[in-house]
């Protein structure tokens, strides 16, 4: 890490050096604001302009100190629709071309899983900072180069796990590791909508390449690309990670010779014997995405960008909670979980800090600027990533054999 | 009874239902619907005033700070400009003290709104999304789809399509064929509604007139022809000029008639633009 931060402090000063060239230019009236860098500014590239790509590239473009320089797809109609969106940025139609670029600093990876092994090598290697989609690999074996490569690096990786940047899941965190909800007693999550999961595609070259997701042979399903993300949410609370897997899946409602399944299940068993129950599918929409985490003294449930405690009666009542604000579920009251709640409470705004005021991709970025930028901890290193997109893979296994799969904490380890 | 290479699929965002027809592959079509319904969804969530994660609400907090946006929403907003001052400020995407003023500024990719004002993109959403399905549609090959949005935002490739505008008494208008086009609707007084929705921003009074204003324009114009539609709403067949101009057909009915400038200028619904 030392030499991360000192790397990024090696950027920063040279940035800050530019910027002090152009500081005279600089305060010349109606010079386009894409003139100026400071020691904030920072530039990046995107390799991958698939749903994710643009979702990225939508957020990148609210950060006031962030400058597309580069957009790189091999799909030629999805980097001319990103370019046409992001007119400043070069388009490049390969990787070796955008990494080539000495105008790039940072890249975000949001090829498909399979893809991210040979982008990731090569963006470290070319001395880029580097943000990578999750899971990072569809084989534990990739997942693990990423990860060395990322270890060997200069650069700043962050693995794309997205909750750990989230300031609500972040809160509930603290909650959860507190005597507020006390010892776990049973976790369940869940992904629901109801969608084919399939790119419109005309010809076959472009089916294979835009529908990995339904690719048997790279495709690790609903539990290794939607699960991973929620999976993780417990492996970072408990902070520990699941010894077995078991599973199982099929195709309920999209019957179009697809074989991975649109409905899928499966059970994640934690050291201790705490068992964590997830479902996924493709046919129903109810509930959509959610984690639970039941304790003795109270639930907390997560919806993204949003959080809630659920008390039991007799748990000890604590003195912040008079101020709480309270949402009605049925029979259940809901505290809402609000990031700086004090500050907002004593401001009489509290329910204005109900619902995260970005998108979760955003906090991703952020997080991922701060450590490239102030030299902080990436929200979810290139271990964990690896970590995590491991139990991914090996929960995708279970629910394609239908059989358990045990998780060796040797799988674990670099 | 419902044609197998048809397929349908809804959503609701913006305060309406969203129905799309897509025709085809049944595999593609929903691909591509599904796609559609995505980008309708997405542009929801960047423009309500009511989440705090919109793009919306993020420049309400950022209130007299230069701030960036997507593309998207720049786009939108740079519409909406653009109607208020060729509407010289009836219609407006933004209401607040400085709204007779330059409520939005623009410098290159940063926007700035006055403290104060409060951004609503209402007038011109379902055109915008419109014009997202239209790019997703073509990128996608589709070639025949029906789309609407709370059935006052229309979008018919291929076809013809025939449509009819209802007046403010629920009545149907001219049936119209659409090719390839888009058609906004905007009704001062919606049916099953007694309260008038439309406001002239220079004034802030809404109009009590029953008036119903239908664009019809080339697919991938919606945001002008959504906006185009309300203008006309509010200021009525004298403003017609502003259609003409634009090149697209408008149709206003108010004190119980229909006027059409496709009708007056002798052009078809089939090839009017």
């Amino acid at each position: 890490m030392t030499d991360r931060v000192s790397e990024s402090m090696d950027r920063r000063t040279f940035v800050a050096q530019s910027a002090g060239a152009l500081a005279a230019v600089a305060l010349a009236p109606g010079l386009a604001h894409a003139a100026l860098r400071s020691r904030d500014d920072i530039r990046v590239g995107i390799i991958g302009l698939g749903r994710q790509g643009r979702s990225i590239l939508a957020e990148l473009q609210t950060f006031n100190n962030v400058f597309i320089k580069g957009l790189c797809d091999v799909d030629a109609r999805r980097l001319g629709s990103a370019r046409r969106r992001e007119q400043g940025a070069a388009a490049f139609e390969s990787v070796e071309a955008l990494l080539g670029s000495d105008e790039i600093d940072a890249v975000f990876i949001a090829t498909p899983t399979h893809r991210h092994r040979e982008p990731v090598e090569q963006a470290l290697a070319a001395g880029k900072h580097v943000y990578c989609e999750a899971p990072l690999a569809h084989t534990r074996e990739d997942a693990a180069a990423i990860a060395r490569a990322a270890r060997n690096a200069a650069g700043v990786f962050q693995s794309g796990y997205l909750a750990r940047a989230n300031p609500v899941y972040d809160l509930a965190r603290s909650f959860f590791r507190s005597d507020a909800v006390r010892e776990p007693v049973s976790l369940r999550a869940q992904h629901h909508r109801k969608t084919t999961w399939r790119t419109p595609a005309r010809n076959p070259a472009r089916e294979q390449a835009l529908n990995w997701r339904l690719d048997p042979d790279v495709s690790l399903g609903l539990a290794g690309e939607w699960g991973a993300h929620q999976f993780d949410v417990f492996h970072w609370f408990l902070g520990r990670y699941p010894t077995r897997v078991t599973g199982g899946g099929s195709v309920r409602l999209h019957q179009d010779g697809r074989e991975v399944h649109d409905t899928v299940h499966c059970t994640l068993e934690f050291p201790d014997g705490v068992p964590m129950t997830y479902s996924a599918t493709l046919a129903n929409s109810y509930g959509n995405r959610y984690e639970v985490l039941h304790g003795e003294n109270a639930a907390i449930k997560l919806g993204w960008s949003h959080g809630w405690m659920f008390k039991e009666a007799d748990a000890p009542t604590q003195g912040w909670e008079v101020y709480a604000n309270r949402q009605q579920f049925h029979q259940d009251e809901g505290i809402t979980l609000i990031a700086d709640a004090t500050q907002l409470a004593s401001q009489g705004k509290l329910k204005d800090g109900v619902g995260l005021p970005h998108d979760a991709v955003w906090y991703g970025i952020e997080t991922f600027l701060k450590a490239v930028l102030d030299g902080a901890e990436p929200a979810c290193s290139a271990e964990e990533g690896y970590r995590a997109t491991s139990v991914a893979i090996a929960a995708a296994e279970a629910v394609k054999s239908g059989s358990a799969v045990d998780i060796p904490e040797a799988l674990l380890r670099l | 009874m419902i044609n197998p290479a048809e397929v349908r699929l809804a959503t609701a965002a913006m305060g309406a239902r969203w129905e799309l027809l897509v025709r085809g592959d049944p595999t593609h079509a929903r691909a591509a619907g599904e796609a559609c319904v995505e980008a309708i969804e997405s542009l929801h969530a960047r423009w309500t005033r009511f989440e705090p994660s919109s793009m919306i609400s993020a420049m309400h907090r950022a209130a007299g700070e230069w701030t960036r946006v997507d593309h998207e929403t720049r786009e939108a907003l740079a519409i909406a400009e653009r109607w208020r001052a060729a509407s010289d400020g009836a219609l407006a995407c933004a209401s607040g003290p400085t709204a007779q003023g330059r409520p939005i500024e623009f410098d290159g990719d940063r926007v700035r709104v006055a403290p104060g004002t409060r951004i609503d993109l209402g007038a011109i959403a379902k055109g915008a999304a419109l014009d997202a399905v239209t790019e997703i549609m073509r990128d996608a090959e589709v070639e025949e789809a029906f789309v609407h949005g709370g059935s006052s935002a229309i979008l018919a490739l291929g076809g013809p399509w025939r449509v009819a505008p209802a007046n403010s008494e629920g009545a149907p208008g001219p049936t119209l064929e659409l090719r390839d086009q888009v058609m906004a609707v905007s009704c001062s007084t919606p049916l099953h509604r007694s309260d008038p929705h439309v406001t002239d921003r220079r004034t802030g009074v809404a109009s009590n007139a029953r008036t119903v204003s239908a664009i019809v324009s080339k697919a991938g114009r919606g945001a002008d022809a959504d906006a185009l539609a309300t203008t006309l709403c509010v200021l009525g067949w004298p403003s017609v000029s502003l259609a003409t101009s634009a090149g697209v057909r408008a149709l206003v009915w108010s004190a119980g008639a229909w006027r059409d400038t496709g009708a007056e200028r002798g052009i078809s619904g089939e090839n009017a633009t």
